[in-house]
């Protein structure tokens, strides 16, 4: 089964993730910031990564743009609040393929997740 | 003045497609600016400058000749895609726009005009000489969409290599949450197919987060037509792609048809077919044609009511049975008629509300560019219908509204980056049905209302006592912005000002019958809601008898109906009153308050079944609240206004008249008006709240 990454410094939004992820049979690792998501894309190579925007340490534009350095196929759909549309703009163009706007409808990360992978 | 050649018809045929192609125009100029250079909204409007410059001199006005020549030349220019549809463009044009206005007002009235077009005619003439170039730095120039020769030279080279030049138009939900970055994603798709020539918004307006639902790009690939498809449904949130050839047009006019737009001519081809249609369907009527067909209804209604009684007349007479049943089925089948004829001239007096609303957009611009804020002004349901008595009195309230959301609504482009919304200020205009009432809307996301801002302000003026400050809610204190001196000269300033605050847009609307609401979202935005009655022409009413006079009083005055014992009428200063639920409220016979009788009558004349009773109507006109005594009640209607008009002038407390079934007259009672100012303090004492 697909691995897939979950970068967020709320711990709260990890495990909500994790539970929604894990229920559609996904394995999950977990990052609590930018910095932290790069070493565990390289422990780990994920086949996705879900990246929230704003975090201490490192923020996920700059984790997008260094995790496509290494690896320029990597798959990340961004977390975004309402109101982001720059940042996320800035992402996709960073590389990322998609994004999902919190608060997370299932059944839209769920479809944006197959989406990408396939 | 100009000396025209034009007779009185003619000269009324000649207005009037003035005033379709001004408002063509009008709308086309905004169109342009906005979204830029639409082929088909550039035709129209050269047409339409087209057509006044040919009948204006065909009239022999000089000066309405120079100027839509003028501004011809520049459309021309904008079609030839010499120019784009910048603001510095459209402004020269709006302006001259503006000067046809007078030239038709004074045509109407016959009046002379000193209207002077020179400069107005050199800034046409100054733009229409611009090289290209100069004009491409608006934000939506029509630049990148041009159909240049090397464009099409581009086209012809791919061809030559086998490559296909592709149309791709892509629809993007309209609740789509991050537009530009569904736009963004299309683009890259569309991108990793081809080699995009252009594209519409351009690659810097995505960025700019300048992105509507649709998308267009003109692409040279090698790829299937189906394989560009698929590959751009699979973005999230794109309802719709469609994928044509681009022609390759031999001469110009073929390739401004061919231009993106107008590229799949028989589509739109069918469509302004069927409009066309449907606009030949339609005739104009005067209003005062529609208000004599109501009042022959109104006869009509009377005769078969004759014919009701005549029949039933017959029917006792022996011998003609046969001619009674049939005289009675006639009458019977009359009434059906009339019945469906009265409303159907009620639905012919319903008008969709884009009639009002198309003047806003103009408006907007204008005062998006006066104060530097950049607005995104959207208006919805331009088709709902009003009755287009409401949709006339509605024109200075939401006026009103706008130019407040615009100044003290929205915020500068630099307070909304730093509060993290986009620079571009988001105002809407609805229109909707809701239940039995129509709502509009004038929506912004601005600042919003600080309530505890309003609390001080209006402590300070004294609208509300610091004691009543300490425990008024948050929504209540909004709503405070309504009261009369709240919005005093303080805050006039030559937009919004007008020395008109929103007391008086309440009260616009609360004499149309409806009410005004107000939401706001400390930092979100406001909200205000109108609700109006779906038609003037018709009202519900309590009937009630009084003086022997049927009278309708519309249920939106009537608070209730109180059978009071004569024994608890008391009297304070001479006022005669009555107390309900601990309020003490002045009472008055019916017939007297609108000076049918001056006769005193003590309420033991009352001509009321029960002589220990009387009946009271409690109405609430204004804020005042008072009775109405009658002598009985006799039940809720759907009435149909019919001014009073010759049959007895104008009377104060009485809105009009309306004939009931059986043919005799009702008399509509104005509650605001007994109010009003002709009630001298004696006649209306307002008691204790």
């Amino acid at each position: 089964m697909a691995k897939i990454l979950v970068v967020d410094d709320s711990d709260f939004m990890r495990v909500r993730c994790r539970q929604l992820l894990v229920g559609e049979g996904y394995d999950v690792v977990e990052a609590g910031n930018g910095q932290e998501a790069i070493d565990r894309y390289k422990e780990s190579s994920p086949d996705l990564v879900m990246m929230d925007i704003t975090m201490p340490v490192m923020d996920g534009i700059t984790a997008v743009r260094e995790i496509k350095k290494v690896d320029p196929k990597a798959k990340i759909i961004m977390c975004s609040a309402l109101g982001q549309q720059a940042t996320v703009l800035e992402a996709v163009k960073a590389g990322a393929s998609d994004f999902v706007v919190k608060p997370f409808q299932a059944d839209r990360v769920v479809a944006a997740i197959q989406k990408v992978l396939c | 003045m100009d000396n025209l050649n034009i007779s009185k018809e003619d000269l009324k045929l000649f207005l009037e497609e003035l005033d379709e192609q001004i408002e063509v125009m009008e709308e086309g100029f905004l169109t342009l600016e906005r979204e830029g250079a639409d082929p088909e909204v550039v035709s129209a409007t050269f047409r339409a400058a087209h057509t006044v410059k040919g009948s204006s001199a065909a009239i022999g006005h000089q000066r309405m000749t120079a100027l839509t020549h003028a501004m011809e030349n520049v459309m021309d220019k904008i079609r030839q895609g010499e120019l784009g549809t910048s603001s510095e463009v459209m402004n020269p044009l709006l302006k001259g726009l503006d000067l046809l206005r007078p030239f038709k007002q004074t045509l109407a009235t016959n009046s002379d005009t000193d209207v002077d077009i020179s400069q107005a005619l050199q800034e046409l003439r100054d733009v229409a000489e611009r090289k290209p170039q100069d004009s491409a730095s608006g934000p939506k120039s029509s630049g990148p969409m041009d159909v240049s020769e090397s464009f099409m030279q581009r086209i012809h080279y791919a061809q030559e290599e086998g490559l296909v030049a592709l149309e791709i138009n892509v629809t993007l939900a309209p609740e789509s949450i991050m537009p530009s970055v569904r736009a963004y994603q299309v683009y890259q798709a569309v991108a990793s197919i081809g080699e995009i020539l252009a594209s519409d918004p351009t690659l810097n307006e995505i960025e700019d987060e300048n992105v509507g639902t649709e998308l267009k790009f003109w692409i040279i690939t090698a790829s299937g037509r189906e394989a560009i498809r698929s590959a751009v449904a699979e973005v999230t949130d794109v309802t719709g792609v469609s994928v044509s050839p681009v022609k390759v047009p031999k001469d110009k006019e073929e390739a401004d048809r061919a231009k993106p737009g107008g590229a799949a001519p028989s589509d739109e081809d069918t469509k302004s077919g069927a409009a066309a249609a449907i606009e030949n369907r339609t005739v104009r009527v005067d209003v005062t044609v529609l208000d004599s067909l109501m009042n022959l209804i109104g006869e009509l209604v009377i005769d078969r009511t004759r014919l009701g009684q005549l029949s039933a007349e017959l029917s006792e007479l022996a011998g003609v049975e046969d001619l009674a049943s049939e005289v009675g089925r006639i009458s019977n089948h009359l009434a059906r008629i009339t019945g469906f004829l009265q409303e159907e001239i009620l639905k012919a007096r319903m008008l969709p509300i884009e009639k009002l609303f198309k003047k806003f957009p103009r408006m907007v611009r204008d005062l998006s560019m006066k104060f530097n804020k950049p607005i995104n002004f959207e208006v919805n349901g331009k088709d709902t219908e009003l009755d287009r008595a409401v949709i006339e009195m509605l024109s200075d309230p939401l006026m009103h509204l706008l130019r407040n959301a615009i100044d003290h609504g929205l915020e500068s482009p630099d307070e909304r980056r730093a509060a993290g919304k986009t620079e571009e200020g988001n105002l809407t205009l609805s229109a909707y049905h809701s239940y039995n009432q129509i709502v509009v809307e004038v929506s912004d996301d601005g600042r919003g209302i600080d309530p505890q801002r309003v609390i001080e302000s209006a402590v300070r003026k004294g609208v509300i006592t610091p004691d009543r400050a300490k425990e008024i809610t948050d929504r209540e204190a909004i709503m405070l912005i309504f009261s009369p001196g709240f919005s005093t000269a303080e805050k006039v300033s030559e937009v919004s000002g007008r020395g008109v605050g929103l007391d008086v847009v309440r009260k616009n609307i609360d004499a149309l019958g409806g009410r005004v609401d107000v939401e706001s979202d400390l930092g979100r935005g406001t909200t205000f809601r109108i609700f109006l009655p779906l038609t003037l022409a018709t009202v519900r009413a309590l009937m009630v008898r009084a003086g022997g006079q049927t009278f309708a009083i519309p249920l939106n005055s009537v608070v209730e109906t109180l059978r009071v014992d004569k024994r608890l009428i008391k009297s304070m200063r001479r006022q005669q009153v009555v107390t309900v639920r601990d309020m003490v409220v002045p009472i008055y016979r019916l017939e007297s308050s609108i000076g049918l009788t001056r006769r005193r009558r003590s309420w033991n004349d009352t001509t009321a079944g029960e002589n220990d009773h009387i009946y009271a109507v409690i109405v609430n006109g204004d804020g005042k609240t008072f009775g109405l005594v009658v002598d009985s009640l006799v039940g809720e209607q759907e009435i149909v206004i019919k001014s009073l008009g010759r049959l007895i002038g104008d009377v104060r407390g009485l809105a009009g008249a309306t004939i009931l079934g059986d043919g005799s007259l009702a008399l509509i009672l104005d509650i605001r008006g007994l109010t009003g100012a002709g009630w001298s303090k004696d006649t209306v004492a307002e008691v204790a709240g």
